[in-house]
């Protein structure tokens, strides 16, 4: 019996601590079905306002802004 | 994969002349539906720069490495050897880590092949890929490298990625000039903002 519970303890020892889950925020899904991950906020120069003209230029000029709905 | 964790530490030069391979990788890493981190991305002087390194490390599951430059320079001319020190980092959490550590993957790149012989022969037997100093060959062992680990099964390959890449930087000088601003005013973490926004809207 007592040998038993040893081996129970040094089992129970053994894990690993039990580690949470990463939970990502998504910006959205591309046209293709990828998921992308939301990055920090907060800690770049660029205001959140002046990062969406600037990519709201570049989908413009580079033609690839999406024409369909996300894939599933 | 790792905990469920999407984070990939990208272990490169900062330097100007290897800045194009760097943001190529950074853009088909978001663009396969993970998250690039890299030193650059706290700006905290009061925590070493190696602290910040090794957290980084512990916290990413994946891990790209580019060992390409490591010339001589300076007066004398000295090598470079932060990548290769900060790959035996991740190389030796993947060995002596606990569970989750020892799950870690590393893809490592180089500009040659075989070249790391001359300068780094104990990791002989890793397989080394070559980019040839062209991002959009280093966005194809990226994308290819990446896509074992996602569970998307529409992630693209890696010559649509080089080719978005590419109109993606013809386009965002201009874009950066009609706010006054210069591709050296725009941070690592600004960078990665505007790609991941980009992407997602493509």
């Amino acid at each position: 019996m007592r040998a038993h519970i040893c081996l129970m303890v040094t089992s129970a020892a053994r894990k690993s601590p039990v580690r949470k889950r990463r939970a990502y925020e998504y910006l959205g899904t591309t046209s293709d079905g990828v998921r992308i991950i939301k990055p920090p906020r907060g800690r770049g120069n660029l205001t959140d306002a002046q990062i969406r003209q600037i990519v709201e230029g570049l989908l413009d000029s580079t033609g690839l802004r999406r024409k369909s709905e996300p894939a599933e | 994969m790792a905990d469920g964790s999407r984070d990939v530490f990208v272990n490169c030069a900062f330097d100007a002349d290897f800045k194009p391979i760097f943001d190529a990788i950074v853009f088909a890493t978001v663009r396969s539906g993970f998250r690039p981190r890299a030193a650059l991305e706290t700006d905290d002087s009061s925590e070493s720069r190696f602290a910040k390194i090794q957290q980084l490390i512990e916290e990413c599951p994946l891990g790209i490495h580019d060992i390409s430059r490591v010339e001589a320079g300076g007066t004398p001319p000295l090598p470079r050897f932060n990548m290769p020190l900060e790959l035996g980092v991740f190389l030796g959490a993947k060995r002596f880590g606990d569970t989750t550590q020892k799950r870690k993957r590393a893809l490592i790149l180089d500009v040659e092949r075989y070249r790391y012989q001359r300068f780094m022969s104990d990791i002989a037997g890793q397989d080394i890929h070559a980019h040839g100093g062209d991002p959009a060959v280093a966005i194809s062992e990226v994308a290819n490298w990446l896509r074992v680990y996602s569970s998307a099964a529409n992630v693209p390959g890696g010559k649509r990625i080089a080719e978005e890449y590419a109109l993606f930087c013809e386009q965002l000088p201009a874009r950066l000039a009609s706010l006054d601003l210069h591709p050296s005013d725009v941070s690592f973490n600004d960078f990665r903002s505007i790609v991941s926004v980009f992407v997602e809207a493509i």
